[in-house]
C-alpha cells in the first residue's frame, strides 16, 4: 500500500466498533446482558458465569474473537446489573472496522484543525531496506510536511526544535511494518534494532512526535522497533516474533551460551520497558526461547501472566497456556506445528491485544484513522516518505549489482575486476594494477555509502584498503625490478 | 538501549541546559551560531574543528560550555556574527549556596580499552582539582557497556573502593552494564537504573579457536571470591553476582518492609534465576529485587531521586576528557590496524626486493609505519598490551630489531 497519494474519502457509516473496551456479546436467557460498574467508572457488559466469594467470573466477547472468561475482583467492583442491557445496545470492540471506503461527505465536512497522519509502509529487509538514513529522511520529511516543529526555548538564549505541544495529538506518524531482519540474524536483529532505535527515541520522548506502529508482519529485528511505541495496531493477520529460538545457541560451551543468552535478554527487555509495556519482558521471553511457559488469564481485563505450566486447577481457573517448554512430550512435532506452534510465541493480532501489545485490530487506513480517535476529522497527508525508502532500497539493490561477492553472481564491478590480467610488457602490467586499484576504490566507495548496512565496523573497507595496498607494493616492487 | 543508544543530540540538549546552571569563561566578541537538522540553533564561538565535527564553546550570559558536536548533526554554520557590546570576562563560576554539585562521568564501550581505569583516574582528577566551591559532592558513574577485561575491572573497582568512595558520594547510572561492567559497577553503594537498563550477565570465557570457553577451576574460584569481597564493599548479598556469574538457583522473598531475603535454591515466593540460566536484571526487576535504587530517565529524575532538591552539573571537563579518550581510542584501533597490516606488506615487499636499495627502501617504510604505530599507543596508552603482546614495549622493540636486521 503506497501512502504518497492516498487521500482518503471516507466516512465511517457502518462501524461494528467504537471504542477499545470489550463487547458484550454473549447474552443471558433473556437476551439480556449483564453489566458490571466498576470503582473507576468503567463499564463492562456480558455474561455472568460464576460468582465466587472474591470474583465475578464474566464471559464477554472481544470484537470477532472467541469468547473470553475473565475473572473481575470484587473489590474492584462497584455494582453488579443483572439482565441490564440488551446486546445490541453497546457496541464497543477492540476490531475498527470500515465499510464505506468511498464517501466525500466526510471530507467535506472536515474543519481546518484535522487530524493529519503520515502513513509510510516499511517493507522489505529490516536493517537493510530499512535503515539508519532513510529512517532520518522520512523524520525530516515528517517534520517539513507537518510544518510543526516550534523552538523551545531552554533558559539563556539556546533553543531546541520540539513538535507543536498543540498539535501533538494530530500529527500522527503511522509506520506499517511489513518486514523482517535477515533471517540468519535471528534474535540478533537487536543488535540493528539498536542502531535504530535511538532514530525512534528521539523523536518521540526528546520532540514529542506522536509515532504508531501497525503491524503486518514484523520479524526477527523488525519484532524490537515497535515496543517502542505506546500505541501499537495489528492487522487481522499481523505477526510480530522471531524466526529462531535462542536455545540453539552455540558458542561452544553451554555456560557462556546462558551469559550471552542472558544480555541479550537484558537488552531486548529495555525495549518493553522502554515503551511501557511491564509484562513485555514475559512476552517476548516466551517469544524468543522455547524452553519458557507461558500462561495468562485475564482479571479485571488485563492480563495476567504466568511463567511456568499451570496445574489443572489453575487451568480450569482460567489460565491459558501459550506456549509449553518444547521439551520432550511438548515438543512440537513438524505437522503438529504447521497448525499448532506453541514451543514459541509468536503474536498474532488476537493475542497482541490480550496481552496489552496492541491496542486494536485495524485493516484499512480508515480503520487506523478511527483506532486513532480522529474519527472523521483526519486527512492522510501527501509526502516523500515512501520514496525515501523505495530510493534507498533501490540504490541498495543497484549497489549490490556491483559489489555483490556472490559467487553464483558477482558483482559487475568484481567481475571487471577479475578479468583483468597482470602482465605483459612493465607498461601493461602497470596499467592493469591501477585499473585494479581503481575498481577497488570504486568498491570501496559504494560500501563506504552503504557502511550503516554492509560495513558498520569498516572491516570491508579495511580490507579493501589494503588489496589496494598491496598491488602498490607489487608495482613498486615490479619498478624496483625494472630499474635493475 | 539505547542502550546504545541514546541519541546524540538528546545528550546535548540536556548539557546545553545543565550548562545554564554554571557560570564562567570567556566572552565573545564575534559568535557563531550553528542550526542543527532537528531545528536546535546553538550559539557561541567555534573553538576547533575535527573531520566536520566542531568543538563550541556555547556562551549564555556570563555562562560557558564547550559541547562538541558531530557533523551529521549539523544543518548550517553562521560564523562570526557581530556581537556589538560584548567584552571578555574572567572565569566567575558561580554555584547556587546550598546546591547539590553533581559531576557526571560516562563509561562506555569495552572495559579495558574505552572504561579504563587510568582514564577514570584522569577524570576524577580533574575533578579534584576544581576551586572547593566547584567540587562535586556526588560523582555520578553513567554506563553504556557490553563489558570487557576481568584484569581490567579489578583496577576499576580498587579504584572506586580506595579513592572515590572514601572522598565522594559515588553512583552508577546504568543504561547498560554487562558482564566486567556490572561488576565494576557493583562496588558502589547506589545503583540507579535507566528505565531500558540491564545489568548482569558476569561469566568470564575466553575465546578460543573453536568456539568460547567458560572460566573455570582455580582462576574462576578467585574470580568468585573477589566478587564476593565486592558485594560486601557494594553492600549486597553475594548469591545475586554469583547468580550472574555461574549456573546457580536464585531466589528471593520480599518482606513487608521492602527488604529482599536471599536463597540459593528455590525455596523464596520470587525465582529470580533458575539453575539452568544466568542472571540479567532489566530495570525493573534490579529495583523490585533492591540491587538498583530507582529507575530515573533523565539527569532531574536522578538528583531529585538523589535527594537533591536543589542542584547544579559541574565538572563537564571530566566526562569532555572521557569522550576524547573514547574517540582517540576508537581512532587509534582503527589506525593501528591498518598500520599493522602495511608494515606486513612493506615487510613482504622488503624480504623479496629485487634489490638491496629496495630492501633499505621498503625496511624504511616499514619502520615510518611502526613509529606511527608507536605514536598511536602513546595517544592511546588503553591499547598498550603487557609483554609481549602487540603493542607491548617488548613488541615494539622486536619489530624494531627485526626491521634492523632485514636491513642489513
Amino acid at each position: 500500500m503506497s501512502a504518497c497519494n492516498v487521500r482518503v474519502l471516507v466516512v465511517l457509516l457502518a462501524l461494528f466498533t467504537l471504542s477499545l473496551a470489550p463487547q458484550a456479546f454473549a447474552s443471558s436467557e433473556d437476551g439480556n446482558l449483564d453489566r458490571l460498574i466498576f470503582l473507576n467508572g468503567r463499564v463492562v457488559d456480558g455474561e455472568l458465569l460464576e460468582e465466587t466469594a472474591t470474583e465475578y467470573v464474566f464471559r464477554v466477547h472481544y470484537g470477532n474473537m472467541p469468547p473470553v472468561e475473565t475473572r473481575y475482583r470484587k473489590t474492584e467492583v462497584l455494582e453488579l446489573q443483572l439482565d441490564a442491557v440488551a446486546p445490541a445496545e453497546d457496541g464497543d470492540a477492540i476490531r475498527i472496522l470500515d465499510n464505506d471506503d468511498d464517501n466525500d461527505d466526510a471530507r467535506k465536512e472536515r474543519n481546518p484543525n484535522a487530524a493529519l497522519i503520515y502513513l509510510v509502509e516499511l517493507e522489505g529487509s529490516f536493517g537493510s531496506d530499512i535503515s539508519d538514513t532513510p529512517l532520518r529522511e522520512m523524520f525530516e520529511d515528517v517534520d517539513r510536511v507537518f510544518g510543526d516543529i516550534v523552538s523551545q526555548p531552554l533558559g539563556g538564549g539556546a533553543m531546541t526544535g520540539v513538535v507543536d505541544p498543540a498539535k501533538r495529538d494530530k500529527h500522527i506518524v503511522v509506520i506499517k511494518l511489513n518486514c523482517e531482519a535477515d533471517p540468519r540474524l535471528g534474535f540478533d536483529g537487536i543488535f540493528r534494532a539498536e542502531q535504530l532505535g535511538p532514530i525512534i527515541e528521539e523523536q518521540t520522548q526528546t520532540k514529542g512526535r506522536r509515532i504508531v506502529f501497525w503491524i503486518d508482519r514484523a520479524f526477527d529485528g523488525a519484532a524490537f522497533l515497535p515496543w517502542l511505541s505506546r500505541e501499537i495496531y495489528f492487522t487481522t493477520d499481523g505477526a510480530m516474533g522471531f524466526s529462531q529460538d535462542l536455545e540453539d545457541f552455540d558458542s561452544g560451551d553451554d555456560m557462556v551460551d546462558e551469559k550471552l543468552i542472558s544480555a541479550r535478554f537484558g537488552h531486548a527487555h529495555g525495549f518493553a520497558l522502554d515503551g511501557g509495556y511491564v509484562l513485555g519482558p514475559e512476552i517476548i521471553n516466551a517469544m524468543a526461547r522455547r524452553s519458557y511457559w507461558l500462561a495468562y488469564r485475564m482479571v479485571g481485563g488485563e492480563p495476567e501472566l504466568m511463567q511456568r505450566k499451570p496445574t489443572a486447577d489453575e487451568q480450569r481457573a482460567g489460565w491459558v497456556v501459550l506456549t509449553d517448554s518444547g521439551d520432550g512430550e511438548y515438543k512440537d512435532e513438524e505437522l503438529e506445528a504447521v497448525r499448532n506452534f506453541n514451543d514459541r510465541l509468536i503474536l498474532g493480532s488476537d493475542l497482541a491485544y490480550k496481552l496489552g501489545v496492541s491496542k486494536g485490530i485495524c485493516d484499512s487506513e480508515a480503520d487506523i484513522a478511527h483506532a486513532l480517535r480522529v474519527h472523521r476529522n483526519y486527512e492522510f497527508v501527501d509526502h516523500r516518505g515512501q520514496r525515501i525508502f523505495e530510493e534507498w532500497s533501490d540504490s541498495i539493490e543497484n549497489a549490490l549489482r556491483q559489489i555483490s561477492q556472490s559467487q553464483q553472481t558477482p558483482g559487475m564491478l568484481w567481475e571487471e575486476f577479475n578479468r583483468i590480467r597482470v602482465d605483459g610488457s612493465y607498461n601493461d602490467r602497470k596499467r592493469a594494477r591501477g585499473r585494479q586499484m581503481n575498481i577497488l576504490r570504486q568498491i570501496r566507495s559504494i560500501v563506504k555509502r552503504f557502511e550503516e548496512v554492509w560495513d558498520p565496523s569498516g572491516n570491508f573497507q579495511s580490507n579493501l584498503s589494503l588489496q589496494i595496498e598491496q598491488i602498490k607494493k607489487a608495482q613498486e616492487l615490479d619498478k624496483a625490478a625494472q630499474r635493475r | 538501549m539505547r542502550s546504545l543508544f541514546r541519541s546524540l543530540r538528546s545528550l546535548l540538549t540536556v548539557a546545553v541546559a545543565m550548562a545554564l546552571m554554571l557560570t564562567a569563561a570567556p566572552g565573545a566578541l564575534a559568535k557563531d551560531v550553528v542550526h542543527l537538522k532537528d531545528g536546535t540553533v546553538l550559539e557561541g564561538t567555534i573553538k576547533r574543528e575535527v573531520g566536520g565535527a566542531i568543538f563550541l564553546v556555547i556562551k549564555i550570559g556570563d555562562l560557558t560550555h564547550e559541547k562538541i558536536i558531530p557533523a551529521d548533526e549539523i544543518k548550517s554554520i553562521e560564523r562570526d556574527i557581530a556581537v556589538p557590546g560584548e567584552e571578555p570576562t574572567a572565569e566567575t563560576p558561580v554555584i547556587p549556596a546550598g546546591a547539590t554539585k553533581i559531576a557526571f562521568i560516562t563509561l562506555e564501550e569495552m572495559v579495558g580499552p574505552f572504561f579504563n581505569a587510568k582514564a577514570m583516574e584522569h577524570s576524577v582528577g580533574l575533578l579534584d582539582e576544581l576551586p572547593e566551591e566547584q567540587r562535586p559532592d556526588i560523582i555520578v558513574f553513567q554506563i553504556n557497556s557490553g563489558g570487557g577485561a576481568l584484569i581490567e575491572q579489578h583496577r576499576i573497582i580498587e579504584y572506586l573502593r580506595d579513592e572515590v568512595k572514601p572522598r565522594y558520594r559515588a553512583v552508577a547510572w546504568i543504561d547498560s552494564a554487562i558482564s566486567a561492567a556490572a561488576m565494576s559497577a557493583w562496588v558502589l553503594d547506589e545503583i540507579y537504573m535507566m528505565k531500558q537498563g540491564n545489568i548482569g550477565a558476569c561469566t568470564g570465557f575466553r575465546n578460543l579457536a573453536g568456539g568460547t570457553e567458560a572460566m573455570e577451576g582455580v582462576e574462576l574460584e578467585r574470580e568468585l571470591m573477589w566478587m564476593e569481597q565486592v558485594s560486601g564493599w557494594g553492600k549486597r548479598d553475594p548469591y545475586v553476582m554469583r547468580a550472574m556469574q555461574v549456573y546457580m538457583t536464585l531466589s528471593a522473598d520480599i518482606e513487608e518492609d521492602g527488604d529482599v531475603v536471599w536463597y540459593d535454591d528455590d525455596s523464596g515466593e520470587y525465582m529470580v534465576s533458575p539453575q539452568d540460566q544466568i542472571l540479567t536484571f532489566h530495570s525493573h526487576d534490579a529495583v523490585k529485587f533492591g540491587v538498583a535504587e530507582a529507575v530515573v530517565d533523565t539527569k532531574e529524575e536522578l538528583a531529585r531521586a538523589l535527594g537533591c532538591e536543589e542542584w547544579v552539573e559541574v565538572g563537564f571537563e571530566a566526562d569532555e576528557y572521557q569522550q576524547e579518550f573514547r574517540e582517540n581510542v576508537g581512532r587509534a584501533q582503527v589506525k593501528l590496524n591498518e598500520l599493522g597490516n602495511k608494515l606486513q606488506l612493506a615487510v613482504s615487499a622488503a624480504q623479496g626486493a629485487p634489490s638491496a636499495d629496495e630492501r633499505n627502501r621498503q625496511v624504511g617504510v616499514a619502520r615510518r609505519y611502526l613509529r606511527e604505530m608507536k605514536g598511536w599507543v602513546n595517544r592511546a596508552p588503553s591499547l598498550e598490551n603487557p609483554d609481549p603482546w602487540p603493542y607491548s614495549p617488548s613488541w615494539f622493540r622486536d619489530i624494531d630489531r627485526q626491521l634492523r636486521d632485514l636491513a642489513r
